[in-house]
Parts: C-alpha cells; structure tokens; sequence
C-alpha cells in the first residue's frame, strides 16, 4: 500500500523537489503554510506528517501542536525538517513525540529511503 | 617639618622661660649642639672640678686629722691603764709570793719551838716518862695549833752496848713486841721511843733507828755538830702506811745529858742523849699553813737549790681542780733557808690572776673614747660633705644654667624655623639666620623695624590683603596671649617669590607682670609643605575625576565587604547614590544567590587566599536599585593598605553587550537558515536530475550540472562549519561532557570514516594500543574532531597512500595521532595553520573541498575539553596531528572543568 504522507512546507521549490523525489514511492498532499494545513486536516487521514520547523506565521512545532488537538491525527507519526540542526534543537523536537529529524539540505534522491529508514525504526 | 599646629603651639608656649621644652620638640637641634659643644670645648662642670682640688683636699683630711687627735689621747690613757695594771699585778704576785715564804717561815719557826719546848723538857728532867711526853704534847693541841704536824717525838740514842738493856726496858714498859727497825748491827743507834700521838700511822714509827737512814742521819748529825736545829731532805716517811703517800722531812733538835760541857761537836757527840723530833707530811703540813685560803699564784717547793722533779716536794696545783696554764702571766722564785737546807719556791699566776684587776673599766674607757672619736669623725665628714655637695650643686646649676644658654643660643642659630624677637612696641631687636633667610634680609636691615613694614609685602592665604592689626606679633602684643597658626604668604621685594610661612607669636610677660615686654615670632617656612599640598590636591583632583569620568564603575570595599567608596559610574550602573552604598554591603547589589554567598565567599577567600575571584574578569549578575537584575562584567583586585586587604572592584553593564551577542547570534542563525532554504532548492533539484537524468543529458550539460552540485555541497558544509564557530566563540556550544573511553571512540572514527578514505583509494589503518583511555569529553566533538583530522588526512593523501590512528599514554593523559603521507605542511604556513580559512593554497578549497574551518574548530573543540593539539610535518614527507586529552579518573573528578558549575560565581568569560 502506498503510504499517504502530508507535507508541509512554506517554501514552493522545496515543496517541488520533494514531491518529484517523493511522488514515485508515496501518495503526497502538500501545503504551504500551518494554516492550510489546519484547514485541510479534517479531511485527510495521513500515514505520516512532514513538518517544516521554521515557518512564517505558525512554525513547524506550534501546528503540529494544533493538528494533535484532531483526533485522528493525535497518533499520526511526524517527522520534522530544519535547516537548524543542533544537538539541543533535535532535542527539542523529539520531545514533541517526533519520529526524527532530517536536515536541510536535504539528499532528495535519498529522502524517500531516510523516511522508510525513520519509520521502519519506529515500526521496530 | 610636619607637625600638627596644637603640638607646635604648646611647645613654643614654653620656649622663652624653659629652653630645655625648646629641646623636646626639637631633638634634632640638641644633638647637634652636644655633638658642637663635646667636640670644642669641655663641659663648665668639669672645669669647675679640675680648677679647684687643693682645698677640696685639705677639707678632706680634716676629719681624719680630727678622728687622729681625739683617738690619739685615748689610745694613750689605755696604754697607761694597761700598764699601771700589769704594775699592780706585779705588785701583787710579789707580795703574794712574800706571803707564802714567810707563811712557811713562821710556821716552821713555829715547830722548832714546839721542839726545844720539848727539848728544854729532857734537859730539865733527869728523865722524861712516856706519860709525861704524853701529856706536853697532848697540851700543845697540835691538830688545832698546828695542823700539818705528824707528830712529835723523842729518839733515843743507843749505843751498841746499850742496845739489849734498851730493848729490854722499853719491852718491860708493856711492849713486849719492841724491837730496833731496821735490824743489823750499826756503830750507833737511835730508837723512837715517843711519838706523840701515839696511834694510827706513827704507831708505824716506834723503834725505827732514823740513824740507819742516810737522809736522817746527815741531818741528825749536821743538827749536832752544829748545835742546832735541823731539817732533813726529803724522804718518805715510815709512817706512809696507808693512803696517798706524801712527800716528808723531819726536823731535829738534839738533847743532852745535863751537867756535860757542850762547846765542841765531839763534847756534844759524847753528851748527845737523844733528838726531839717532828715528822712531816708536806701535803698536810701546806694545807694547815695556807689554811683555806684561795690562792690567786700556784707554788711548787723544792728540796735543794733546783728544781729537780725528783727534788719536788710539794704542788699546790694538786690541791685543787686542774687548771690548764701553759703560760702563766707571772713567775717569780723565791728560796727559804731554814734548819740547815733549802728550799725552793717555784710560783705562778693562776690563769684568774690578772683577771681580778679592773679590766673591764680599761676596755670601757677605750671604747668609750673611740666611740667618742668616731662620733666625731662622722659629724666632722658629714659637715664637710654637706659643705662639698651644696659647692657641687651650685657648680652644677651655673653649669646647667651655662650649658642651657648655650643651648637656647644653639638652637636660635640653628633652628630651622625663624626666630624674631620684638620689643614691646613692635620693634626688631634680633632675629635668627633662618629667620633672616625666610624673611629675606640680613639682621642689620631689619632692626628697629616693625614686621609691618613696607620692606615686606604679605598676603593672606586666600590671597587677600593682610590689615595691619592682623598681624599676630601686633595681635600678641595687644592681647597679651599667644597666637599660633597664622599663614601668611611673604616677599621681601616684588622680585623674589612669594614664600609661605605659618607665624606663631609668644608674648613675653614681665616678671612683675605689668605688661607683654617681648614677642617672640616664630616662622616655619610651609612654602614646600604647600606646594607638596597643592600638589597632591592636584593629583586628588586629577584622580577623582578619573575615577567620576570613568565608564566602569568603581567600587572599593574592605575585608568585611563593606562599601568604602562608590564612583558616579556604579551610582549609574546600580541606580544607588555614593551615599546611599557606602557603608552598606557590597552583597545588597548582587541578587541570588551570589546575596547570599558572598560573605562565605569573602570569609573562605581570606582564611585560605584562594584567588578565584582575583584579577580574573567574570561574567556575573548585578541587582539595580529597583530590583533588576542585569548582566555585568567584574574584575576585582585586591591590594593591601595598611596591613588590611582591601579591595576594589571594577564593574562593567554588559547588558548592552549581551543584546547584540544574541542579536548577532540570531542573525547568524537566521542568516544561515536563510542561505539554506535556497541552497536546500539548489541541491534538491542538480541532486534529483543529476541522479535522474544524467543519462539522458549532454556530456557537458552533465559535466556542468556535477559541478553545481558539488559547489552546493560544499556551501552546505561551510555554512555549518560557520555555525558550529559561532557557537563555539560565544560559548553557546553546548558540550556534553561525561567520563568516556578515547580508544572505543578513535575506533568508532575508524570504522566511520573507512568508506570515505575508499572513496579517496587511501587506506585507511588504526594502531589503537590502549585498551582503554578514560577521559572527559563529549563523544559526538570527539568523533567530529577526529573525522576533521581523519578527511584532511586522507584529502591531502596521494592516491593509495595509508592514514594510520594511532593512541598512546602521553604524560598525564592520551595522545591521539592521524599520520598521513601527504606533502607535508609548508613552512610559511605553519603559524597560521589554525586559523580561520587557513587552507595552504588557495586552490586547495576547491580542490580538497574543505572550507578552511575545520582545524579552528577542531582546536575550540579541544580547548573546550583542556586538551590540546599540535603536529609534527616532514616537508614531503607526511605530516602527523594529534592531540592531547588528561586522563580522567574518580579521584581526580573535579580537577578537570566540571560541566555544571553551581558556583555562585560563573565561569569566566573564555
């Protein structure tokens, strides 16, 4: 089955570049800010949640915040991507309950394995 | 001359009466004159002495020459004393000697009368019976008459025809026992028919033949040849039968046949009928003589002209206790002739002999008159030495009162003050050499002016004009009291500089105290004293201002912690008035908890001297007045004054400072998120068509596009590498130090970066010797610096060339080493090696991609964790980095920086 991933990302050529690295492997529904996000919620259901931490208006933490308050997101994994990659940081989001982290920039040819490899370890 | 104006003014006060309070706060100016006055000229006491020793010296004498004059005649009225008494004594052994001569003289005398009253008894009778000699002896009542007397007797002369009838009448008498002693035959016999008393020892002597006896005999026939009265020698007499025996003689008278002529001895031998005779014991015979009497002189009596012991016949010194008296103090010798022999009398003095005369009023009379002498000698010395010590005394006050004049004068040509004596009307009369210096004109000039003259122009300390009547000589003059601490500044004319001086003027009362009729002004010249004052008010001023105009603030405290001072720049920082901190606690502008740990900290710092807080610069927090808490920056110092600590601290806001570091963090950040969202878009889309379509595309459209790639690659690591800087410099890095293993991390780092060195065809080899290698560090730095070194090693490797890790003990911790072959380090390079951007060649960044940031961050990294790195290169030979890292242990925990300090005081600023 092909996992359904909700990409969220304010920036329009990283959103391209991962769906043409993604749109092969995965099911993709992208949007370009929280709010849209929070606004389309109700009627996804995703496998997994790609989250940009560094936003304008609602940042990568505070919707995840939100998109937790929705039932049926409350359990759905997240992974997050910044291009702030220290120690204390990745700290920070995995006290969100975040599966991981992935660096900016980002491999796209190898994006699709890095999320497998992070879910296959949840799954472990 | 620093002095207080108080001490100056009651030391001058006293000055004109007494010169000697002149020397107490003078001291230097007297030893300067003692040292003037010993060099030039003896002192006026020891003159006054050497002058005048002849009559000091006959005064002397004189009460010896008294003592001799009263002594001399009571030594001589003791001699005569001592004299007339040996006189006396003298006298009296003699006659004591005379005494006891004739004593002995008489009392034989005595017996030969009791003798011829015996023989006048035979010649009157025809015969004598044995009753009738009886009873003329029982009649002299010898024993009280004559005490010493054995007895008295009759003896018969017989001759040998004779002899039986003898025996025979004399036994027929009724003594039937009666015989001639000795036996033997003899041309002439006597026989002692009578011996009165009868009885006891003289029963012993009745019918012993004397004649038979040499002693006897030559007395008995020297009594009849001569016709006289006779005493024989010495001999022991038959009656010593018992008892101690005595020395004895006999005295003989002889008897006759009546009607016979007796004119020759031989008619006298043919009439001789018989001798009455007495025997005596000497003993007895002295003690009836001397009787009781008490003897002051002992006596010996002698038979003969010498003293043969043999001779010796009597002792008194056996009649009474024994006195021992080797030398008695008188002798004397006396002979008695007596009956035909000689006697000698040998007397001493007792040892009480000279005693009985009046010795002690001798010895009074002496000592009375030494006594006397004496007395007098002493009044005559104490008369005298009041006399000598009144002379000395006054010797001394005139020299004291010399050397006093000399000293005042002394010191008023020496002082180093000015001296001007004024008259009571203000007029000059003298002034010192300092004086005439200070006031710039010589004495000559100066006499009969008064101090107001316009020869000198003064003014006030604050530069006004001086009124006549404030002059402290006038002023002293008018007020008759002194006046001390006036300043003034004086010249002489308008060309010389002002001079300052302080003026003290002394009125001089008259003795009778009618009026002031002398000042004295004394000038102490302040001019340098000020100048130093000015000076040092300058540099006071100078210093203040630094300390108002400073930015940092100053606080000073004592060891307490109290406030001393508060600069206008702490005023501004803390929000307190100078005023309002002074006196307080330093802890009231530090919050929590450095409040509360300050006092132990201070206490802990000056008990052991631990320096932590000393002359290092730390970050801490302040508290403003209003309660905020602020950033600031303190640097104390301690020093010492005297012999207290005291310190000063030294304090930046850097609240400021603070906001553009995290300003300039934030931008840092945002700068480098901001460069990584592009360059993200960037390397997504080469990387999607370079992994995609790159079969699909041109060569040099491939060629192209790898290229872009790449150079996104390595922009990625050099914004990273430029972040991790950052965060290092600002000490925003954040280490997790913990106790780890070095060699499980240099092999960790082998195995993680084998695939690159492969990519790069170098091999890449460990030489981990150590099992383990305990250390402080956190172990992500650790691998990040070991791939630093491990990728520069293998990117400056020729292609199969080897890297080889290598860990050993190196002093007190580890050494880690990555060698490579590589071309070695150029040596124009090697002192910027760690520098930012340091790369040898510039070409090499875009050869090697490397940024040019990886051993400056490698090198922070390492001083994070107190190691160090370094290297050793053979120019085309290889080069070899490594580094060092302390050897952790439990015991040694805390010697290593500790990762979470809660020191009330923060770390340093690195």
């Amino acid at each position: 089955m092909t996992l359904h991933i909700l990409h969220i990302e304010d920036e329009s050529d990283i959103r391209q570049i991962a769906e043409f690295a993604l749109e092969e492997d995965f099911r993709l529904t992208q949007c370009a800010s929280g709010d849209e996000a929070l606004s389309r919620a109700p009627e996804l259901a995703p496998d997994l949640i790609l989250l940009d931490v560094m936003m304008p208006g609602m940042d990568g933490p505070t919707t995840l915040q939100r998109l937790r308050q929705l039932p049926h997101l409350a359990q759905t994994p997240v992974i997050f991507m910044t291009a702030k990659v220290q120690p204390k940081e990745c700290e920070q989001l995995a006290a969100t309950g975040a599966l991981g982290v992935i660096s900016k920039p980002f491999d796209p040819m190898r994006l699709g394995d890095e999320i497998r490899a992070l879910l296959g370890h949840s799954a472990a | 001359m620093e002095r207080g104006p108080g001490s100056q003014s009651d030391g001058m006060a006293s000055w004109p009466e007494d010169s000697k309070a002149l020397f107490v706060w003078n001291g230097s100016s007297e030893r300067a004159d003692i040292r003037m006055r010993d060099r030039t000229h003896p002192s006026p006491k020891r003159l006054a002495r050497s002058a005048r020793p002849s009559s000091t010296n006959s005064r002397r004498y004189l009460a010896w020459i008294v003592l001799l004059a009263a002594l001399l005649p009571v030594l001589l009225a003791w001699q005569g004393l001592i004299e007339q008494r040996q006189l006396i004594a003298d006298r009296q052994f003699d006659l004591l000697s005379q005494e006891i001569r004739e004593a002995i003289d008489e009392r034989l005398h005595d017996h030969e009368q009791i003798l011829l009253g015996g023989a006048g008894l035979f010649d009157a009778s025809e015969t004598v019976s044995r009753q009738e000699w009886h009873t003329y002896v029982e009649r002299l009542r010898l024993t009280e008459n004559y005490p010493g007397i054995l007895g008295v007797g009759y003896s018969q002369l017989v001759r040998p025809d004779q002899l039986a009838a003898h025996v025979a009448a004399v036994r027929a008498e009724g003594f039937p026992d009666y015989r001639l002693k000795p036996p033997g035959e003899r041309a002439l016999y006597t026989a002692i028919v009578y011996l009165e008393p009868f009885s006891g020892r003289n029963l012993a002597a009745f019918g012993y033949d004397m004649f038979s006896q040499e002693i006897r005999r030559a007395a008995m026939q020297a009594a009849v040849d001569t016709d006289a009265t006779t005493i024989s020698g010495k001999v022991r007499l038959v009656q010593e039968t018992h008892g101690r025996e005595q020395a004895g003689f006999l005295m003989y008278v002889p008897i006759y046949r009546p009607g016979l002529p007796l004119d020759t001895a031989a008619e006298r031998w043919a009439a001789l009928r018989g001798f009455v005779y007495s025997p005596y014991r000497v003993d007895d015979l002295m003690a009836g003589i001397l009787g009781k009497r008490s003897l002051a002189i002992d006596f010996r009596i002698y038979d003969g002209e010498g003293t043969d012991p043999d001779a010796l016949m009597y002792d008194s010194v056996e009649q009474h206790d024994p006195e021992p008296n080797p030398n008695p103090s008188h002798t004397g010798l006396q002979r008695i002739q007596a009956y035909g022999r000689t006697w000698t009398l040998n007397l001493y003095s007792r040892p009480g002999f000279a005693a009985e005369t009046d010795l002690a009023t001798i010895w009074l009379v002496l000592g009375l008159g030494i006594g006397i002498s004496l007395a007098l000698f002493a009044v005559t010395r104490l008369l005298l030495d009041r006399r000598a010590q009144a002379l000395a005394l006054a010797e001394e006050m005139t020299a004291r009162r010399q050397e006093s004049e000399e000293r005042f004068r002394s010191v008023f040509l020496h002082l180093g003050q000015g001296v001007v004596i004024h008259d009571a009307e203000g007029r000059i009369l003298d002034a010192n050499p300092a004086a005439q210096r200070i006031l710039g004109a010589a004495l000559e000039q100066m006499r009969e002016l008064t101090s107001i003259d316009s020869l000198w122009q003064v003014v006030r300390e604050d530069g006004g004009a001086f009124s006549s009547i404030d002059y402290p000589v006038i002023q002293a003059l008018r007020l008759g009291a002194p006046v001390t601490g006036v300043v003034m500044g004086i010249r002489h004319a308008r060309a010389t500089p002002w001079r300052w001086v302080q003026v003290d003027a002394y009125p001089r009362q008259d003795a009778s105290g009618a009026g002031v009729y002398q000042v004295y002004a004394v000038f102490t010249d302040i001019t340098a004293r000020r100048q130093a004052e000015l000076a040092l008010r300058d540099q006071s001023q100078h210093t203040q201002a630094i300390l108002d105009n400073v930015i940092d603030g100053i606080v000073t405290a004592g060891p307490d912690g109290t406030v001393i001072s508060f600069n206008p720049a702490a005023e501004r920082i803390f929000g307190y008035t100078a005023a309002e901190v002074v006196g307080g606690n330093l802890s009231m502008l530090m919050p929590e908890p450095y409040r509360s740990g300050h006092d132990g900290y201070m206490s802990h710092h000056l008990r052991t001297g631990d320096k932590r807080v000393i002359g290092v610069t730390r970050e801490l927090k302040g508290r403003r007045q209003d309660g905020t808490v602020f950033p600031m920056e303190l640097a104390v110092s301690r020093i010492e004054r005297g012999g207290r600590p005291f310190f000063i601290g030294m304090i930046r806001d850097i609240t400021e400072r603070k906001q553009l570091e995290r300003m300039k963090s934030e931008l840092i950040s945002t700068v480098s998120h901001e460069l990584r969202t592009p360059v993200t878009s960037i390397r997504g889309a080469l990387g999607l068509v370079v992994g995609r379509y790159a079969e699909t595309l041109p060569e040099k459209v491939r060629t192209m596009l790898e290229m872009a790639e790449r150079n996104s690659a390595r922009l990625t690591l050099l914004i990273d590498d430029i972040l991790d800087l950052e965060k290092i410099a600002s000490g925003r890095m954040h280490f997790d130090l913990h106790p780890t293993d070095l060699a499980a991390l240099a092999r960790q780092a082998l195995e993680a970066n084998e695939g690159y060195a492969r990519q790069l065809q170098v091999k890449l080899t460990g030489r981990v010797e150590l099992e383990r290698a305990p250390v402080l560090a956190d172990d992500n730095r650790m691998l990040q610096v070991f791939a630093n070194l491990i990728s520069n090693a293998v990117k400056y490797s020729p292609q199969g060339g080897e890297v080889q890790i290598g860990l050993r003990r190196h002093a007190q911790g580890f050494r880690a080493l990555v060698e490579d072959q590589g071309p070695g380090i150029p040596e124009s390079f090697k002192d910027h090696i760690f520098q930012r951007f340091a790369q040898a060649d510039s070409s090499d960044s875009r050869e090697k991609g490397g940024t040019g940031l990886g051993l400056s961050i490698t090198k922070a990294i390492l001083e994070r964790h107190h190691g160090c790195i370094g290297y050793t290169s053979r120019a085309g030979g290889g080069t070899t980095f490594y580094f060092d890292l302390p050897e952790w242990s439990e015991d040694r925990a805390d010697s290593p920086a500790p990762t979470n300090e809660d020191d009330p005081n923060p770390r340093s600023t690195p």
